[in-house]
Formats: structure tokens, C-alpha cells, sequence
């Protein structure tokens, strides 16, 4: 760090409060040149918080007690990250990359834990794992191309992507493998319009090997976004290069997407992710515990896989703080550990376990019956009812859609995703009485 | 040119030194281990449990540490905008007070969870504060819910009177002075119970006890609670 910045740091801790430099002096990046000293704010709502409030007394020390004809220039920018203990890279001001404003080392991105090796099958991701390796395998293949993979939110979709993109790299080294959530796509679409560089957006994105996009559903509503990406999707496909996208529902299902796209998502293969089942969440513990270099007693396993609702994210989270704290106290990890770590969690979530139980709950709220909701009937009165129901099983349970379209009188899984986006676009809308009742429910479900 | 006074430094009011848990001591050890691992935590409990402060104290052990680390309060800063967010990955401890506060709102839920996704990839940890429970708040994007529901979560309680005491008197000393234990229990006797008040209170005593050179007395206390309200004072 720059000496002259770090004197002015502890001139400022002594001014400010300490949420004051926490917020708005520590996040500054300082560069030291023989005439200036260059601050790097992460974004313009800091740096114009710095430049109003603090400028003054960061000119006046500089002045005073570093150098009186250093220029001070304070701009938008970024360092790399450099880990604890490495020496800082050089900065990148203004534009995040020479280009149009984005890093273009998206395949530097590719996480290393998410490899082939250390995903986890069972029932529930079978057949895209399958298909995800034969994509590694033959990239660019007609039949696999584009390779879709959908599914609920922390099931495992991002990390089948990028064990795509692993294997690949691993048989080819020099294969351009670009891997970036769907958001950066549309945030680098609008850096280049910005900057004027869209030649070179269209140039980069239609020139890589192997594409991989996560969460394509966010390109909804977002009508220049679908169009290069369509042309990009084109361009690629045309000269047999790979694309594999993630998404939370199969995308015909998805409001906002042009028809043209959503063909061309359907067009090559398709597999769906649905949550796995508790052997394959304890399957999932157990591998996770290992890769951490712990030997996880397998009731402990059984344990959480049971006792914890949600994605695989959440177990992992849950798997995470067990460890964590018997890594603080030195104890050994069973199964009454376990529940003492999660306390605060499973109680909670015991009770939602139940599809029967929030069928009872959602049924004396709305004042119908059980029946009600699994009957065939449809009057409004019954109809809202057994949508909210169905979207909270579906948020509260680790029921699949088909299940949960089983349990309400044998309907398939497509109307219970219908319900559920019914019931979130309500909500979306800000529809008073659906937010008010989905509050009240949520409430009485989790105490 | 105006004089300045050459600073010597202040010592930080939240430290992990003088952190005073309830029941959770392996927070700690969690929030020191955090850096080395990436990942993100998510401290709930209500108001006076400890959040703000543990958030803090990790932005002062940035500092000795030599990382970079940014800590956002999102209640007092919705109004700024949720591009408040942008580029903040850069930075190895992103800590983010009050998330509940800009959840449900639409341009904030984007931002939020592009800056997940920018943290998790440059391998940036992220620690989030909030009332509930991860599980209990209300996201509109299901991506994020599942993002704020996979961070390691860690429950805070607001102390009682003993530990509320303990707590004072060590950040008494991390100042530099000792704290009577009557004084404190004056203290607690006669503001609204709560450590966010008996701290403001504490500062405020401190204040006038370094301007008026005298310790920090039973009498002393009565006397400053006694003067009008100052438009800094927020008791």
C-alpha cells in the first residue's frame, strides 16, 4: 500500500467515525506514482461520497504532512484481488478490461471445485450428468448443441456446466472456454454500447470455443440482451462451437423470452435436475465432508440430509457450520452435535416436512378443506387456495414438482409450476392480499 | 494553511477483543477462519445482539491483516442506490449490515446477488447481518434466496444485564480507562435497556470526561445524564 495513503488512513481514523472509513475510506484502493497518488473507488456512489464529504481533509493531509505539489486524482476503478500476503497487481481504471469494459478471463472463473469428479449423482441427475459428460466429450456436436440444463435454484446446474468446461480444458488445453452468468453477459452488452465497442462484444463472444451461461432466465425482458445473444447463439451453433446454458425452468415456460430463442434453447439437448432425494443429499454430505478432510459418521449424514429443507446449497451450509464449530470446540461430530450446531434450524423446519401439514394449515386460513384442494374443482375460492399451497410446498418442502402435482389429486407437475408462477407474479405485481396472505402463511408455517 | 494536529489514532470501539457473546463463542472463531476460506456467513439476532459490531470488528482486523474489506450499512444506505454494490468484489471481506433491508425491492435483490455471484468467483468472502434468519427473510428472486440460504449462518442474542456490563467495561479498557461497576449499573439503571444506547452513552461520557479531565463516576454519569440533549445525542 502506498506509504503516503497509509499515513492518511491513520490520519482519518482518528477524524472519522469508524463507519465512515469502513464504508467509504477502506474500501479506496491507493497507487503511489513520483507525482500523484491515484484512489480507486469501487463505484461512483462511493466516490462521490469520498469526493463530498472527505476530499478535504485527504488534500489537506497529503498536503500538509505527505507532499505539496502531488496531484491527488480519485476515479472509478478496480485492483485485481490479490490473495492475503501476494503482491497487489496494477490497477485497471475506469474499464475493467481493455475491451469494452469487461474481463475477458471468464475461463479463469471456472471454479475448481466444480469438476465431474466431485459432483454427485443419483436419481435426480442421472441422466444430465450422462449427458454433460458426452458433451465434454464431443463439444459441438449437433445432438448435444446447445446442451440445456434446468432445474430449481443450488441443485447442482452451475456445477455440471463447469465440469463441462474443466473436462474440455483438460482434453484441449487451448480451447477457448468462456464461462459467465447470464447477468455479466447483459452487463457486458452494456458496457460495450457505452463504450462504443459492441464490434468487439460481438467479435469476442462469437469467436470462443465453448460458451457456458448460467441462469440464461435472466435474459426475460431484456430485448437487446435475446437479440445478441441470439446472433451469438448463431454464429457459434453454425460453426459447431459448444454452448451449454443453465436455467431455473424449462425456457418455453419462461415470460419475456422471445420464441425464436426459446426454440433454439429446446433445439439440441435437454436435461432437467430435480432435487435429490435424502440418500443422495446424504450421498452429497458425505462427499462434501471428505473433500474437507473429514471423516462424516454417516447417521450424522443421514441426519442433516433429513432434517434440513432446501438446495443443495443449504446443505452444504448446514454440513459447513457443523464443521466449523467442532473444529472451535475440538469435539467430535454425532449426531446429538449435529443437532445442537443446528438447533435454530431444524426445529423450524421439522414441522415443514410435512406436505400434510401445510395443506391443513393453508386449508383453515382460506377456510376450505383439505379435499378442497385436492378435488378437481375450480372455483376461485378453491383454485387460489391450492396454488399458494402448491408454491409452498414447493418453497418449503423437498418435494419434486411431479410429487407435489401427485399429491394434490394427481395433476402433473407442469400445473404445479404454472401455480407457482401464478402466485409469484401476484406477488411480483405487489398484489396487496396474495403478499398479505403469503406473509401470514410463511408466518404460521415457520413460527 | 490551517494547523493540523499530528493524529496518534483512536482505538476502534468493535473489536473481537472486546466482543461479549452470549452462548456463541465459535463466531468468532468462524469470522477468523473466514478469510482464509472465501465462502459467506449470515449473522442473525435482534437489534442490540452484536451484528453491527462483529461486522466492524472485521473490517479492523482487515486492517491489520492488510486486506481490503468494505462494510455497507444498506438501511441508511437505500437511499443512495443499489449501485452502492457495484465493483465491491474487489474487495477480500464485503460486509453487509442490515440486508433485510433492501430485500423485496427489485433493482437491490439484482444487485445483491450479482455481487454474490462476482464475490464467489473472485473468491472474496461475504458476511451479511440481518433480524431473521436466512430461512425466515423474504426474497423475491429465487436465486438469491437460495444464495442468502447457502451462507453459513450464525445466531446472535442480545445480552444480559451481566454480560451487557462485561461488555461496557471491555470497551472501556480497549479505550484506555477502567469502568466502575456502579457506574455501569447506573447506567443501566437509567437509560432504556440496550447496549446500542449504553454504548452511545459510554462515548458520550467519554467525551466529556477527556474535556473536563475527570474519571467516570457514579455523580459524573448523573451529571451528564442530566444535561439537555445535544443534536448528537441520540439517547
Amino acid at each position: 500500500m502506498s506509504a503516503i495513503w497509509q499515513g492518511c488512513l491513520r490520519y482519518l481514523e482518528a477524524e472519522l467515525t469508524e463507519q465512515d472509513i469502513n464504508t467509504f475510506v477502506r474500501p479506496l484502493h491507493a497507487e503511489e506514482s513520483p507525482t500523484s497518488l491515484l484512489l480507486l473507488a469501487p463505484n461512483m456512489v462511493l466516490l462521490q461520497q469520498v469526493r463530498n464529504r472527505f476530499m478535504d481533509r485527504i488534500e489537506n493531509y497529503v498536503r500538509a504532512f505527505a507532499r505539496e505539489d502531488l496531484s491527488i486524482d480519485l476515479r472509478v476503478g478496480t485492483q485485481p484481488l490479490a490473495p492475503e500476503g501476494s503482491p497487489s497487481s496494477p490497477p485497471q481504471t475506469e474499464t475493467r478490461a481493455p475491451d469494452f469494459g469487461i474481463d475477458l478471463n471468464y475461463s479463469d472463473r471456472l471454479l475448481p471445485k466444480f469438476t465431474f469428479d466431485k459432483f454427485v449423482r443419483g436419481h435426480s441427475n442421472e441422466l444430465a450428468y450422462a449427458t454433460a459428460e458426452l458433451v465434454s466429450l464431443q463439444a459441438g456436436n449437433d445432438d448435444y448443441n446447445p446442451y440445456l440444463i434446468y432445474g430449481g435454484v443450488g441443485l447442482g446446474k452451475t456445477h455440471l456446466m463447469q465440469a463441462i468446461g474443466h473436462a474440455i480444458l483438460q482434453n484441449q488445453p487451448n480451447t477457448s472456454v468462456v464461462y459467465l452468468h447470464c447477468e455479466q453477459f447483459v452487463q457486458s452488452l452494456i458496457s460495450a454500447l457505452q463504450h462504443n465497442r459492441i464490434d468487439s462484444f460481438k467479435g469476442y463472444y462469437r469467436s470462443v470455443d465453448v460458451l457456458l451461461i448460467d441462469d440464461i432466465q435472466f435474459l426475460a425482458g431484456k430485448e437487446r440482451s435475446q437479440d445478441e445473444f441470439f446472433h451469438t447463439f448463431n454464429a457459434l451453433t453454425g460453426r459447431q462451437r459448444q454452448i451449454v446454458v443453465t436455467c431455473d425452468r424449462y425456457p418455453k415456460e419462461i415470460e419475456g423470452m422471445e420464441d425464436r430463442l426459446k426454440s433454439r434453447l429446446g433445439g439440441g439437448m435437454y436435461c432437467a435436475i430435480d432435487p435429490p432425494s435424502t440418500e443422495t443429499r446424504a450421498a452429497i454430505l458425505l462427499s462434501k465432508a471428505e473433500q474437507r478432510g473429514i471423516d462424516l459418521p454417516n447417521p450424522v449424514a443421514w441426519f442433516i440430509a433429513e432434517k434440513t429443507v432446501g438446495s443443495v446449497r443449504e446443505l452444504e451450509s448446514a454440513l459447513s457450520r457443523v464443521i466449523m464449530q467442532a473444529n472451535v470446540g475440538g469435539q467430535e461430530i454425532d449426531v446429538d452435535f449435529a443437532r445442537h450446531c443446528l438447533r435454530d434450524i431444524v426445529p423450524v423446519r421439522d414441522r415443514l416436512l410435512n406436505a400434510d401439514q401445510i395443506k391443513s394449515a393453508i386449508a383453515a386460513y382460506y377456510d376450505v378443506t383439505k379435499e378442497d384442494l385436492d378435488s378437481q374443482r375450480r372455483p376461485q375460492a378453491i383454485a387460489l387456495p391450492r396454488q399458494m399451497a402448491m408454491k409452498l410446498l414447493h418453497e418449503l418442502t423437498q418435494m419434486s414438482l411431479a410429487s407435489i402435482g401427485e399429491s394434490f389429486g394427481g395433476r402433473d407437475h407442469s400445473t404445479v409450476l404454472y401455480a407457482c408462477q401464478k402466485i409469484q407474479k401476484r406477488l411480483d405485481e405487489n398484489d396487496e392480499q396474495t403478499q398479505a396472505d403469503y406473509r401470514n402463511l410463511k408466518r404460521k408455517l415457520l413460527g | 494553511m490551517s494547523q493540523l494536529i499530528l493524529p496518534l489514532g483512536s482505538n476502534p470501539r468493535h473489536t473481537f477483543a472486546n466482543f461479549c457473546t452470549d452462548g456463541n463463542e465459535g463466531i468468532l472463531d468462524a469470522l477468523e477462519s473466514l478469510p482464509r476460506q472465501g465462502g459467506s456467513l449470515w449473522l442473525h439476532g435482534p437489534q442490540d445482539s452484536g451484528k453491527t459490531h462483529l461486522l466492524q470488528a472485521v473490517c479492523h482486523q482487515a486492517k491489520a491483516r492488510e486486506v481490503s474489506a468494505a462494510y455497507l450499512p444498506l438501511k441508511q444506505m437505500r437511499e443512495l442506490g443499489p449501485e452502492a454494490l457495484d465493483g465491491l468484489e474487489q474487495c477480500l471481506w464485503i460486509c453487509l449490515d442490515d440486508v433485510d433491508a433492501v430485500l423485496e425491492q427489485g433493482d437491490w435483490e439484482q444487485r445483491l446477488f450479482g455481487l454474490i455471484n462476482q464475490a464467489m468467483d473472485h473468491g472474496a468472502s461475504l458476511l451479511m447481518a440481518a433480524r431473521q434468519p436466512a430461512e425466515s427473510v423474504s426474497v423475491a428472486l429465487p436465486d438469491l434466496r437460495s444464495r442468502l440460504r447457502g451462507a453459513v449462518s450464525f445466531p446472535l442474542h442480545p445480552l444480559d444485564d451481566e454480560r451487557q456490563s462485561e461488555a461496557l467495561r471491555r470497551r472501556a479498557h480497549s479505550q484506555g480507562y477502567d469502568l466502575p461497576e456502579d457506574a455501569v449499573r447506573y447506567m443501566q439503571r437509567h437509560v432504556v435497556r440496550g447496549l446500542g444506547q449504553l454504548c452511545q452513552l459510554l462515548d458520550q461520557l467519554e467525551q466529556a470526561s477527556l474535556s473536563q479531565q475527570r474519571r467516570i463516576t457514579v455523580p459524573f454519569v448523573r451529571e451528564v445524564l442530566a444535561q439537555p440533549p445535544t443534536s448528537e445525542s441520540r439517547l
